[in-house]
């Protein structure tokens, strides 16, 4: 089984500001505060196992470890009963999102985990994550894709940039000439850019010279946390995908938009249905998917309903992949117990776990150089 | 004149007493609570140089590097102090495996191969070379390349490099000792504040009351008389001192030293308590911890309305540091004013 969307980058790749909070360079420098906060939290509310306080705790204890090495083993560990699990590791370049400086840098991320992909080459599937901001992304794509074990690429718009950016088709050109997946991050949650609004973000140019010229000047009063939904939204894409020679870049919209996409209770900015979208270019296109992570841990109502309807379709149910956010979803549940009440609550049998978690995924992470 | 004398040094005996209490209960702290904060210093100031914004920060790959690794207690560890030659060596390995990473490439069926060339022993000096060349424009660059320019082998490249750790380490003691001297003035306000040790208060009690100077004199005098005396007692161990730190302040409660909070009502105040809270109201729980609490809350009244002023709060102020100052430094200076009075130093046993 292969599980497409983990994370394994620990506090001292986190921005001083990641939580909001500037706490991080604290916790990355003195990793047993954080320890000793997750034991008091322990202690504060010893009765749950599902109270917000154990919930934190588990975050930083798995956060706070030293190496990112450390937390791809514990990651192993969960899947012991699956003797082939493969894990798609998503690095973060969180150098630009303007929430201070991380104790390492974004390359000293990728060399880490390029590190802990030479120890575990055939359990690791690393992804690159790329952004147009940084000024030698292409000489780094290159060494890293596949030079140093990476096989596929992450977008994470949110953290301020859209994905029509024209420093990006150098990047979709070498994914569709290598046939690499993209993840994309989807969703209203999770981290987002911090720092001011530019000309950059409020008039951006598109890749696409047929594009309608955007101007987002109307939403630059809103909040950081609101704003970044004008990043994230899906229906940028257009622009990327109408383009003939990127008509079969391989695409992952990353946790199918987000629980309130689903429930349609979300009031997104641009007024958009990030999740009927998805399923809008997963029809048109033959390679974009969506993943289920984080939001698999609804195993119940509307959202449950509709993935496990969307996962019965014939086209879209080849095109969902079994993904869990590890380990940012140890704040819901851990791993183990996420993924065994995920197969209850779908009621998903063998061979359907089979189509979402190896079939899909296998098809999704393979490239021209590399087959798990 | 022997009032002045007997006052000097009964002072003197305070701080050198105040400043045992606070370097052992700070030396207790940070072997219990603060026990890495050497070992996260050495870090810091090694981030300061090797966290290089504009390429990456090697400090992490350092203490992985299995020559540095293996001198740390447990994985979570730090450790307290790098030899300058093992740093060497793992910095040039760190920088040769930069520029020469592991490698992985894929066979025809899709499969990973990894492969990690070799390093042999007469490229490390052209490979180092390579790998500062590689490296964008930064501080950390023109560190590196400074080390390559005074050198023409990898020993002479290592040699460089540990001239520079050893000065380097040189200003980081001077950093520890800056903090550590910080560490010591909190330690001493806080210290002063919970004994509610006012200079001024000490001072005219010192002046006023002659059977507590006598009594404090002679305790100076036989301690600042023993050279050897501050020796002893720092080969003691951290509980020992702490044992030793209370009885000393005992010593000086006993004497009758005006320090401390007032801890119990006067008749005045408590009259009016316990006339709202006779004795048998007393007895079931809710009454007893609302009894207790407006107890504690007039009790706080009345030390506020007495010591809460200016004139005690510089007290506390000066009394802190004065005791930052430290045992050594009240001790030489008692050692040095019992022999100028002539009574002279008591021979160190041979």
């Amino acid at each position: 089984m292969i599980n497409s969307h983990t994370h394994i980058f620990n506090v001292k790749c986190a921005p001083d500001r990641f939580y909001g909070l500037p706490v991080a360079r604290f916790f990355s420098l003195v990793p047993q505060s954080a320890r000793t906060l997750a034991k008091w939290f322990r202690r504060l509310y010893p009765w749950s196992d599902h109270d917000l306080l154990e919930r934190y705790a588990r975050m930083l204890e798995v956060g706070s470890e030293r190496r990112q090495q450390d937390i791809f083993e514990r990651l192993l560990d969960h899947y012991a009963q699956y003797p082939h699990a493969r894990m798609v590791v998503l690095t973060l370049d969180m150098d630009f999102m303007g929430a201070g400086e991380a104790v390492n840098n974004y390359l000293t991320q990728l060399c880490e985990v390029a590190e802990v992909k030479a120890r575990y080459p055939e359990q690791m599937i690393a992804f690159f994550c790329a952004d147009p901001r940084r000024p030698d992304l292409m000489r780094q794509l290159r060494e890293f894709v596949p030079g140093r074990g990476f096989t596929g690429i992450k977008l994470y718009p949110a953290l301020g940039f859209y994905p029509f950016d024209p420093a990006l088709r150098p990047v979709y050109e070498y994914a569709v000439a290598h046939q690499l997946p993209i993840v994309v991050h989807c969703d209203t949650g999770g981290i987002f850019y911090r720092g001011p609004l530019t000309a950059a973000h409020l008039r951006p140019p598109s890749l696409n010279p047929a594009a309608p010229s955007r101007d987002f000047t109307a939403y630059a009063s809103l909040k950081p946390g609101r704003f970044k939904d004008l990043f994230t939204d899906p229906a940028h894409f257009t622009d990327v995908l109408e383009l003939s020679e990127f008509r079969s870049l391989k695409l992952c919209f990353a946790h199918f938009g987000g629980k309130e996409m689903i429930e349609e209770h979300s009031d997104s900015v641009t007024g958009s249905h990030w999740y009927l979208q998805i399923k809008e270019y997963m029809r048109k296109y033959p390679n974009v998917y969506a993943d289920i992570s984080y939001t698999l841990r609804h195993t119940s109502g509307r959202v449950r309903d509709r993935l496990r309807a969307d996962m019965q379709d014939p086209l879209l149910g080849s095109r969902i992949l079994f993904g869990t956010d590890y380990y940012m979803t140890v704040r819901e549940k851990e791993e183990p117990a996420l993924v065994r009440e995920f197969l209850q609550g779908y009621g998903l049998d063998e061979a359907a776990f089979q189509q979402l978690a190896v079939i899909n995924n296998r098809r999704f992470v393979s490239t021209s150089f590399y087959r798990p | 004149m022997t009032l002045i004398f007997e006052f000097v040094t009964s002072l003197l005996l305070v701080f050198l007493l105040f400043s045992i209490i606070v370097s052992s209960l700070t030396e207790f702290y940070n072997s219990r609570i603060g026990k890495n904060s050497r070992a996260v210093l050495l870090y810091e100031s090694l981030l300061r140089v090797f966290n290089d914004r504009h390429n990456r920060n090697f400090t992490d790959d350092l203490y992985r590097h299995p020559l540095i690794a293996s001198s740390k207690y447990d994985s979570e560890s730090l450790p307290a102090y790098l030899d300058g030659q093992v740093f060497a060596d793992a910095l040039v390995e760190v920088l040769v495996r930069h520029h020469r990473p592991i490698q992985i490439s894929y066979t025809d069926e899709g499969k990973p191969v990894v492969a990690e060339l070799p390093v042999y022993q007469d490229e490390v000096f052209s490979l180092f070379g390579d790998a500062v060349r590689e490296l964008n424009s930064s501080d950390l660059k023109s560190l590196l390349q400074s080390f390559l320019h005074r050198s023409r082998n990898d020993g002479e490249l290592k040699q460089a490099i540990v001239h520079w750790y050893d000065s380097y380490m040189d200003r980081v003691t001077g950093w520890y000792k800056r903090k550590v001297r910080k560490q010591l003035l909190w330690m001493s306000l806080f210290i002063v504040v919970a004994l509610n040790a006012d200079l001024f208060r000490i001072a005219a009690s010192l002046w006023q009351d002659r059977e507590l100077r006598a009594a404090l004199r002679d305790q100076a005098l036989a301690i600042g008389s023993d050279s050897l005396w501050l020796e002893s007692m720092q080969q003691l161990s951290v509980a020992e001192r702490r044992q030793m730190a209370d009885s000393l302040y005992a010593v000086l409660l006993r004497q009758g030293l005006p320090v401390g909070w007032i801890t119990r009502l006067d008749a005045s105040h408590a009259t009016s308590l316990e006339a709202a809270y006779p004795v048998q109201k007393q007895r079931t729980f809710f009454t007893s911890v609302s009894y207790r609490w407006k107890y504690f809350n007039k009790l706080v009244a009345v030390n506020a309305e007495r010591y809460f002023n200016l004139t005690t709060i510089l007290g506390w102020l000066l009394m802190a540091f004065a005791v930052h100052l430290g045992a050594p430094f009240w001790f030489q200076i008692l050692n040095k004013f019992i022999n100028i009075r002539g009574a002279g130093p008591r021979p160190g046993t041979s």
